[in-house]
């Protein structure tokens, strides 16, 4: 048994100590937005943020995170209130297949907590390890500014 | 079509999807005690609200939300209470309006039927507001979900007419009229992707979200040469990995170059990453079989030696007309280049993947695909479960750009699910994904010029081409004497639709030698272009006949427009700085026209994508917002492999396997885009694939500007620059 925090809940799981976050969240626990795409911290479809920084869950065993505070693309809303990343998303209308943004949601929720007023060349900095193959990147960049001016 | 039932007590009598896709915002109509089944394809409440069942494939390029508007507006219809709802595959229900997902067809092929249904129906509700009435149906029209009577500023609910709807006659076609373009109320503006508030949550929306009671995880090693087979295999470590089940053979088809699937290994585990590790556990020993000598040099050699040789005619709708050997043996001076293209693999963000489960003989799959009839078909050949026992839930995918066309996941996912009495998930892993894709084709083009007196006089275009499926350039520049060829050799990995399938290839070399004789002939490469899509010169009867039918000519009248556009909106010809350079190039695909203008900078070693101007021919631009997204998109799509693609093979195996060694492009390498359309009133036309092929073409001649390096292969060399 590892107690793992997720979203603000305190939650035991009996997965292998071994076991990537990815799976654990994802099998176990049943929250899938958060998404596998390499296994190698290569695309950052799979990122979620521990003690509020942005980490790459397909590479990080379960088993190391006893105390840390996880959370994933479900834990940002509440019921009726989207983050103010969330809800530049919607405005901007950023995504097209939906399959990546959730990484990049979670990223740039870690760039902005760090510096709320990222430059052009600091949002490309902090955005470098999400791959959209959509190409949306254009838009996640305005998505971005908008939030950062909310 | 025109099917109308009364039904009582049905909300579900559309047969919709678990995983519902309704319009956010908007609570679940409460079951209601009427609603009128206008057609297949929609179902009107008694509170108002319609739901509309989506029959095509959603991959990220907003057939979702662009097919429903087109029914909406021509229906009159209140987008804010549409609900659209994925359809399951039925072939005898749907036929064409289903059919498959593909080649940029959704909306081109949709338009006029959808219409025609949806102004069918607007018409029963202005003949049933009548007899509501009790008024004559002249000047009735409808409204945002009323239809409404000017004559005394009355109006009623759709849903008010439910029960009055079955009563009235349905229109012929011939009785009907489509809305004029002016009256279009949703189709031209900026509606917003349906699945953004859900996607932005992290719900549940993708096969490899679901998790079904008892089921089980597969992962399957399979063989990296094509068409080579499992030797043998020990499972005696992989039995032992923590949470692993079962290990299964899986027998290879290999029948059809169009459908394959691998042999292989799969293990069977409580989850997703003890099948992995039990995979990793595995002693499989391979027959390589017919490809294992096969690598890019083997494939490269086979191809040049092929480029001079006589093949067999491309068929007349490229244009083959006059005497080309005659207009090469007098010219002045002949121009010859070969452009190559390498495999190229799609790696979609979802990987393939797919849910299934037998029970009492029937299947019930969930997967990704943009062919259902196929996989509904192989499932039944190969699964043994005939079609009227499948039950086939169409999922969004999370990409696919003509991957998931093949359906080898679903068979492969299907037929694990027969050998238990569980369910199961196949997931793929990323180096699955990388190694055994349905490649875009490997392909040489060679473009034989001949110039006399400063004039083009002989266009010879030679394509060798691992994929059969239109590898001849398109083009609509007059010559009087043109011949295509082509030769077919047997493909060394499985080849298959690559967005924009044929046209990114043969746009690569068409547009480079355009731009190769614009510049051999002192010209500017606009002006060129411009003067070849003019010219008075002297035809003979045959290229007379070709260059005056309706497809040519109305090419010639596009490619123009987009190219003028382009041009103003880029600033074409502006002075560059030094080290930097413009270059252009369009290109048709499907019926869409698309021409680009790169910028790039050459300095310090390093080469920089400035930016990117496009103008895009599409008919009626349904969502201009999605227009620009999807032509955003295939910018970014053809630069990646412009500048990072290419298959390397060896040993008939594909050498990448992810992400580290098959690059992708990312933020910090997207140039500026901007993109504009053509303004028009003609039928709407695809949009996810033309902007693909202009790409690669525009890019190189633009390095050519800056650099003058003539850059004729894929992926871009840097060593070539320096």
């Amino acid at each position: 048994m590892i107690s793992i925090s997720v979203n603000g809940r305190n939650l035991q799981v009996e997965d292998d100590p071994q076991t990537p976050l990815l799976w654990v969240l994802r099998d176990s626990l049943d929250l899938t937005g958060t998404k596998y795409g390499c296994g190698i911290a290569q695309c950052g479809a799979c990122t979620v943020l521990l003690d509020g920084v942005a980490v790459r869950s397909c590479s990080l065993p379960v088993g190391s995170l006893a105390g840390k505070n996880i959370t994933t693309i479900e834990g940002l809303a509440t019921e009726e209130t989207l983050s103010k990343v969330q809800q530049a998303w919607v405005e901007e209308d950023v995504p097209q297949c939906g399959y990546c943004q959730s990484g990049q949601i979670m990223s740039a929720t870690s760039l902005l907590t760090r510096n709320s007023n990222p430059s052009d060349a600091e949002i490309e900095s902090a955005m470098s390890g999400n791959i959209c193959r959509c190409g949306t990147y254009p838009r996640i960049k305005k998505a971005i500014k908008r939030a950062s001016k909310a | 079509m025109n099917r109308r039932n009364f039904i009582r007590l049905s909300t579900t009598a559309t047969g919709g999807l678990a995983i519902a896709m309704t319009v956010p915002g908007v609570a679940q109509a409460a079951v209601r005690e009427e609603s009128f089944v206008a057609n297949v394809l929609c179902e009107i409440h008694a509170d108002g609200s319609i739901t509309f069942m989506l029959t095509k494939h959603e991959m990220g390029q907003g057939t979702g939300t662009g097919v429903p508007m087109i029914f909406c507006d021509e229906l009159g219809g209140n987008w804010d209470t549409f609900k659209v709802v994925q359809a399951l595959h039925d072939e005898k229900k749907y036929d064409r309006l289903q059919a498959n997902t593909g080649g940029s067809s959704g909306v081109r092929l949709m338009w006029k039927p959808l219409r025609e249904m949806a102004a069918t129906t607007r018409e029963v509700l202005i003949r049933s507001a009548a007899k509501h009435w009790g008024v004559a149906k002249t000047g009735l029209y409808t409204d945002n979900g009323f239809v409404m009577n000017p004559a005394n500023n009355k109006k009623v609910s759709f849903g008010d007419l439910v029960s009055i709807a079955p009563t009235v006659e349905t229109p012929a076609l011939s009785e009907i009229k489509l809305k004029e373009h002016k009256d279009f109320r949703l189709i031209g503006t900026e509606v917003r992707n349906r699945l953004t508030p859900k996607i932005v949550r992290g719900e549940k929306y993708f096969a490899l979200d679901l998790k079904l009671p008892n089921m089980v995880y597969a992962s399957i090693e399979r063989c990296p040469v094509y068409r080579g087979k499992v030797k043998s295999y020990d499972d005696t470590s992989a039995r032992k990995v923590p949470g692993v089940i079962d290990v299964i053979k899986v027998p290879g088809i290999y029948e059809d170059a169009d459908f394959i699937v691998r042999d292989g290994v799969a293990v069977i585990a409580g989850n997703t990453w003890a099948a992995m590790q039990g995979r990793k556990a595995l002693a499989v020993e391979w027959e390589a079989g017919p490809n294992r000598n096969t690598s890019n040099a083997s494939l490269e050699e086979k191809m040049q030696s092929l480029v001079e040789a006589p093949g067999e005619k491309v068929h007349d709708y490229y244009g083959n007309f006059g005497d080309v050997e005659k207009a090469i043996s007098e010219a002045d001076e002949v121009l010859t280049a070969t452009y190559e293209n390498p495999y190229h693999a799609h790696a979609c963000m979802e990987p393939m993947n797919g849910v299934a489960e037998i029970k009492e003989g029937h299947i019930e799959v969930w997967s990704t695909m943009q062919n259902p009839n196929w996989a509904s078909e192989q499932i039944a050949k190969y699964v043994n479960i005939p079609v009227e026992k499948q039950t086939i839930h169409i999922l969004p995918a999370g990409g696919s750009f003509g991957r998931k066309f093949y359906p080898e996941h679903i068979v492969e996912v299907a037929w694990l699910s027969s050998k238990l009495d569980v369910p199961v998930k196949l997931t793929w892993t990323r180096e699955d994904d990388i190694r055994c894709d349905y490649n875009s084709a490997f392909q040489h083009d060679n473009h034989r010029v001949a110039l006399k007196d400063g004039q083009v006089t002989g266009w010879r275009t030679n394509v060798i081409s691992t994929k059969s499926w239109s590898p001849e350039p398109w083009f609509p520049y007059i010559v009087p004497h043109k011949l295509g060829e082509k030769h077919i050799v047997d493909s060394p990995l499985s080849t298959g639709a690559w967005r924009s399938v044929g046209p990114h290839r043969a746009a690569f070399a068409m547009e480079g030698m355009m731009d190769e004789v614009a510049h051999k002939l002192g010209k500017d490469p606009l002006a060129f272009r411009l003067e070849m899509l003019d010219r008075q010169v002297e035809l003979g009867a045959d290229a007379e006949k070709h260059y005056s039918q309706p497809y040519s000519i109305d090419a010639i009248q596009k490619t123009k427009q987009v190219l003028n556009l382009v041009a103003e909106k880029s600033g074409w010809g502006k002075s560059m700085p030094r080290n930097s350079g413009q270059g252009i190039a369009v290109y048709r695909f499907a019926m869409s026209f698309c021409a680009h203008v790169v910028e790039v900078t050459f300095a310090n070693g390093a080469l920089r994508v400035d930016k990117v101007t496009a103008a895009l021919y599409c008919g009626t631009a349904v969502n201009p917002h999605f227009v620009k997204g999807q032509v955003e998109g295939a910018i970014i799509w053809a630069l990646t492999s412009a500048l990072y693609g290419g298959m390397d093979f060896k040993n008939g195996a594909v050498q990448q396997s992810n992400f580290h060694d098959y690059k992708m492009l990312r933020m910090h390498e997207t140039p500026e885009i901007d993109v504009h359309i053509v303004p028009s009133t003609d039928a709407a036309l695809g949009v996810g694939e033309p902007g693909v092929p202009p790409l690669t073409p525009a890019l190189m001649n633009a390095i050519f500007a800056a650099t003058g390096k003539r850059i004729r292969k894929t992926p871009l060399d840097m060593a070539e620059l320096l």
